[in-house]
C-alpha cells in the first residue's frame, strides 16, 4: 500500500514540476510560432515575474496567488519592451544575432537581478502551505492543487483566445504565414510584441508557482529555462499541444527519477529523453517539417 | 616583378604583422617578470585558445552556445589522466581528444539542427553537465586534493590573482616555462585554424555557412564536413581545457558555466566573427577590460557590463572592431583591403 502511496506522491510532484515546464514552454512557443525567434532569456523572465510576485507580497502582504496577476502584467509588459527594443532591432538581421542577443539578455537580466535583490535566498509564504487535502491514501498540499488548476485555466483560457477572438485569429495567422497575414491587414509588428507579452507573463506566472512552492534566486531560472527549451524541442518547435504534452512527461520522468536513481541524474534524464527524440523525430512529436 | 607584388600586397602586410606579434610575444616574459601580469597574460593567451575554438565552429555556421562543455571534458579528463601518473603531455593531448570524441557525439545528434536547435542543445548540454559534474562533488574534492599534493612544490602561494577567480598560481620558479607553453600552444592553435579556413575544408565550411542547400547540391558533404568541424573544434577547447586545469591546479564545475560559454562567444563578437583576428583581438580587449573591472572591485557589476557590451555590440556593432582595425593596418601599410579573413 505504501508503495501505491509514494508512486501516487511522485506522480502529483511530477505534475506540478510539470505544469511549471508548460507555462514555460508554452510562452516560448507562442513566440517562436508568431516570431521565428526563441528566446533564450526566457529563465531569466520566469526569474523576474517570481521577484516581482515577491515584491509585491512583501509590501503589501495580499494573497501570493492574487498578486501573480498583477505580476504577470508587469513582466508582459517588460516582455513587451524587450521585444520592442531589442529584438525586433535584430529581427531578419541573421538569426545568430537574435541568439546572441537573448545570451546578452540573460547576462544582464541574472546580473541585475543578483544587484537588485541580491543572491540570498527567498521565498513567498502561501496562505496556505500547511494545508493539505487528505485523500486517505496520500496528502496532497492546496500549493501543488492550485499550481495544477492554475495551469489548467490559463491554457483553457488561452485556447479560447486563440481560437475564439479576432486578435487570437490575427496571432494565428502571423504564425503561419506572415506576409499573408500583413496582407490581410493584420498588424505584424502588433503581433510580435502581443506574443512576446504574452510569452513573458506566462513566465511570470511559472515563476510564482515555482516561489511558492520552493526558495528561489536570481539563479533560479537557468535550470527551468533550459526544461522549457528541451520541452518545445521533444514536443515540436512550435505545438502548444506538444509543448503541454511534453512538458507534464518531462516533470513525471523527472520525479521518478530523482526516486529511483538519485537527484544527480534529474537534468541528465532529459537531456537523454531529448536525443533519443532528436534521432528517432527530429522535429519533435508533434512538429511539423521546417 | 618584385616580391612585394609577386606574393600580394595583402599577404605581406598581414602576415609581416603577425610575425612582429609573435617576436613581441616571445620576447614579452623578458620585459614583464611581474606574476600578477604574467599570469593575465596566460589568461588572455588561454581565452584566444578558447574563442579560436569557438570562432572555427561558428565558422561553419554552427554557433555553440555551450563550448563550456569541451573545456570542462578536456580539463577534466586530462586532470584525472596526470593525477593517475599519464605523462602531462599524454594527459594533455587525451584530455583534448576526449572532447573531440564528446564533440562528435554531441555533432552527430546536431548535424541535422540549425541555429536555435543546435543553440538549444549545446546550451542546455553545457549545463546539465555543470549540474551533474555537481552532484560528484566529492569526487572533485578528491581531484582537487591529488591534484594540489601532485602541485605542491614547496611555495604555492593562493593568493595571487585574488579570490574572484578562484584558483591557484602555480609555482613560482615555472613562471617562464608556463608563459611559453600556453604561447606555444596559443600560436599552435591560431595555426590550425588558419590553415583549417585557408584550406578546401575551409570553404566548404563557408559554403554550408552561407547556405546549405546549395552548397550540398554544389557536392559538399554536409554531414562529414559540419562533423570534422564539431571534433577540430572541440579538440581545440578541450586542448585550452586540459592545459588550464593542471596549471591551475584546480578544476571545479564551475568551468561548465554559462559564463565560460558566454566568453568565446562575446570575445569572437568583440573581435569579428568568423576571422581569424577577431578572436585575438576580442580576447585581448574583454580579458583586459575584465581583468581592471576585478582590479576596481567589481563583481556582479562587470558580469552586468559585460551582458550590456554584448547587446550594445549586436545592435550597432555586429562586425566587431576587425573592419576598424582592418581599416587602420591598410591604412599604414598601403594596401588595399581584400574581401578574406585576416
Amino acid at each position: 500500500m505504501t508503495e501505491i502511496t509514494t508512486l501516487l506522491q511522485i506522480f502529483i510532484w511530477g505534475l506540478t514540476a510539470g505544469c511549471i515546464y508548460v507555462l514555460m514552454a508554452v510562452g516560448l512557443n507562442m513566440i517562436f510560432g508568431v516570431m521565428k525567434v526563441v528566446n533564450f532569456a526566457h529563465g531569466e523572465i520566469m526569474m523576474l515575474g517570481a521577484f516581482a510576485s515577491f515584491g509585491l507580497y512583501y509590501y503589501t502582504g495580499l494573497n501570493p496567488y492574487f498578486l501573480m496577476l498583477f505580476s504577470m502584467v508587469i513582466i508582459g509588459v517588460f516582455g513587451v519592451m524587450i521585444e520592442r527594443f531589442g529584438f525586433r532591432k535584430v529581427l531578419g538581421t541573421g538569426k545568430l544575432n537574435e541568439i546572441f542577443l537573448s545570451l546578452g539578455l540573460i547576462y544582464i537580466l541574472q546580473n541585475a537581478a543578483v544587484k537588485l535583490w541580491t543572491d540570498d535566498i527567498k521565498k513567498i509564504n502561501s496562505p496556505y502551505s500547511s494545508m493539505t487535502l487528505d485523500l486517505g491514501v496520500l496528502n496532497i498540499t492546496y500549493d501543488r492543487i492550485i499550481a495544477i488548476a492554475f495551469t489548467a485555466l490559463i491554457l483553457i483560457c488561452l485556447y479560447l483566445f486563440l481560437i475564439r477572438t479576432d486578435v487570437g485569429r490575427a496571432l494565428r495567422a502571423t504564425s503561419q504565414n506572415h506576409e499573408a497575414a500583413m496582407l490581410m491587414g493584420v498588424n505584424v509588428n502588433h503581433m510580435y510584441m502581443l506574443s512576446f507579452g504574452i510569452g513573458a507573463a506566462l513566465a511570470a506566472s511559472a515563476g510564482t508557482v515555482h516561489a511558492i512552492l520552493s526558495p528561489f534566486n536570481p539563479y533560479m531560472g537557468t535550470i527551468p529555462g533550459i526544461m522549457a527549451f528541451t520541452v518545445i524541442i521533444i514536443g515540436g518547435l512550435g505545438s502548444i499541444p506538444g509543448a503541454i504534452i511534453a512538458g507534464l512527461m518531462l516533470g513525471l520522468v523527472q520525479n521518478f527519477t530523482i526516486f529511483y536513481f538519485g537527484g544527480a541524474w534529474k537534468e541528465a534524464v532529459a537531456f537523454v529523453l531529448l536525443i533519443i527524440v532528436l534521432v528517432i523525430r527530429p522535429t519533435g512529436i508533434f512538429g511539423e517539417e521546417h | 616583378m618584385t616580391v612585394r607584388e609577386l606574393v600580394g600586397k595583402y599577404a605581406v602586410s598581414s602576415y609581416s604583422a603577425y610575425l612582429l606579434l609573435v617576436m613581441i610575444g616571445l620576447a614579452l616574459p623578458l620585459v614583464i617578470t611581474d606574476d600578477f601580469y604574467n599570469r593575465i597574460i596566460i589568461l588572455t593567451f588561454f581565452y584566444i585558445m578558447f574563442s579560436t575554438s569557438w570562432n572555427l565552429l561558428a565558422y561553419s555556421g554552427q554557433a555553440s552556445l555551450g563550448h563550456a562543455a569541451f573545456l570542462g571534458i578536456g580539463g577534466f579528463a586530462s586532470t584525472i589522466l596526470i593525477i593517475n601518473g599519464v605523462t602531462p603531455v599524454l594527459g594533455v593531448f587525451s584530455g583534448a581528444l576526449a572532447a573531440s570524441l564528446v564533440g562528435l557525439f554531441l555533432g552527430i545528434i546536431c548535424v541535422r539542427l540549425k541555429e536555435w536547435f543546435l543553440g538549444l542543445v549545446t546550451f542546455g548540454f553545457a549545463i546539465i553537465m555543470a549540474a551533474v559534474v555537481n552532484e560528484l562533488s566529492v569526487f572533485i574534492e578528491a581531484i582537487n586534493g591529488i591534484l594540489s599534493a601532485v602541485g605542491l612544490s614547496g611555495n604555492m602561494d593562493p593568493h595571487m590573482l585574488g579570490g574572484s577567480l578562484g584558483i591557484y598560481s602555480p609555482d613560482i620558479v615555472s613562471r617562464a616555462q608556463y608563459y611559453y607553453l600556453f604561447f606555444f600552444a596559443m600560436v599552435g592553435t591560431i595555426l590550425a585554424s588558419h590553415l583549417v579556413i585557408r584550406s578546401k575544408i575551409g570553404f566548404a565550411f563557408a559554403a554550408i555557412r552561407e547556405n546549405q542547400a546549395e552548397a550540398g547540391m554544389m557536392g559538399v558533404d554536409i554531414t562529414r564536413y559540419k562533423l570534422i568541424a564539431f571534433m577540430i573544434s572541440t579538440f581545440m577547447a578541450g586542448f585550452a581545457g586540459a592545459l588550464f586545469a593542471p596549471y591551475n591546479y584546480f578544476i571545479n564545475p564551475e568551468i561548465f558555466s554559462i559564463h565560460n560559454s558566454f566568453m568565446p562567444i562575446i570575445m569572437t563578437i568583440s573581435g569579428g566573427i568568423g576571422t581569424i583576428g577577431g578572436p585575438i583581438i576580442g580576447a585581448l580587449v574583454i580579458n583586459i577590460l575584465w581583468e581592471q573591472m576585478g582590479l576596481w572591485g567589481m563583481s556582479i557589476d562587470r558580469q552586468l557590463i559585460l551582458g550590456v557590451i554584448l547587446v550594445l555590440e549586436i545592435l550597432f556593432l555586429p562586425k566587431g572592431l576587425m573592419p576598424l582595425i582592418k581599416k587602420i593596418t591598410d591604412k599604414v601599410a598601403g594596401t588595399t583591403s581584400r574581401d578574406m579573413p585576416l
